[in-house]
């Protein structure tokens, strides 16, 4: 009798894994390079180190799937293997730079919070090529603690238990972080559209 | 409610993750001040851009071969 492997929980293909059930681990593959290679590149930003954080996260899910006792935190497991692995990563690429001083967001300027409302533009100006670099080089400007809980909840999508599992943090505290970094974004967003708005008149 | 509270507020406001009183007052906070109104809608598409800015891309069939051959040269051999 064949197993539906795609049909598998998680849970499931865990134990078979433990087991040494090849089929089950190429399953697991299938379903977590994408997570695992964008998780890696993200926090990277670097095409190469992100494949071989996926290739050294896939081979320590084979060699220390047993230790992973409760079978259902397979992901969330995953994620802190993955987390780890870039860390080491960065590590060693020495680009753990420490890229802004937290403090100077602590207390920003009131005015300069509420700015100006660019919403409301096109889609295709909030959208365009060049506000999407600018943003995604202000995430990789953010500091690291703010950056990471920004790109697991914001970008991959994770729930904040799970990011605090992951990272081991409290909840509040991943909000707290999330909170300041999302308006860091903010911030940069503010003033990238609002200079565009004034290049083109449509602020008043 | 002042402005400061509401940025401090806002992501439970977001989430709707406070009390029905305190929600009320801030609703009513944003309805009056355009200041504050301004950080609820550019804070929500700061959200909503990241989400879209870095769409998640497929690992390349090629990168997943390779992958695929590291293992298969850990995995014991199929009985």
């Amino acid at each position: 009798m064949s197993i539906d492997y795609k049909g598998l929980k998680d849970a499931d293909l865990v134990t078979k894994i433990k087991q040494s059930d090849n089929k089950a681990m190429e399953e697991i593959v299938s379903r977590y390079s994408d997570k695992v290679y964008n998780l890696g590149f993200h926090l990277t930003r670097d095409k190469m180190a992100a494949e071989e954080i996926m290739q050294d996260v896939f081979l320590t899910v084979l060699s220390k799937i047993n230790t992973l006792r409760d079978n259902a935190f397979f992901s969330t497991w995953l994620y802190r293997v993955t987390t780890n692995t870039a860390y080491g990563f960065l590590r060693a690429l020495s680009r753990g730079k420490k890229t802004m001083d937290q403090g100077r967001y602590g207390n920003m300027e009131h005015e300069d919070m509420y700015a100006y409302d660019w919403s409301t533009l096109p889609e295709d100006i909030l959208l365009s090529d060049e506000s999407k670099t600018m943003l995604t080089n202000a995430i990789d400007e953010l500091p690291e603690s703010m950056r990471t809980v920004v790109i697991m909840k914001d970008v991959d999508g994770l729930k904040n238990e799970e990011i605090a599992d992951t990272l081991g943090l409290s909840v509040p505290a991943v909000k707290s972080r999330l909170h300041r970094g999302r308006l860091i974004l903010r911030q940069r967003l503010s003033i990238y559209f609002k200079r565009y708005a004034s290049s083109t008149g449509r602020t008043r | 409610m002042n402005c400061k509270k509401i940025i401090a507020l806002l992501y439970d406001y977001m989430d709707e993750d406070l009390p029905p009183d305190l929600m009320e007052e801030i609703s009513s906070h944003l309805d009056k001040c355009k200041m504050c109104k301004t950080l609820f809608h550019t804070y929500s598409h700061t959200i909503r851009l990241t989400n879209k800015v870095e769409t998640s891309r497929n690992v390349p069939p090629e990168m997943i071969n390779r992958l695929k051959a590291l293992l298969h040269t850990k995995l014991r051999p199929d009985e």
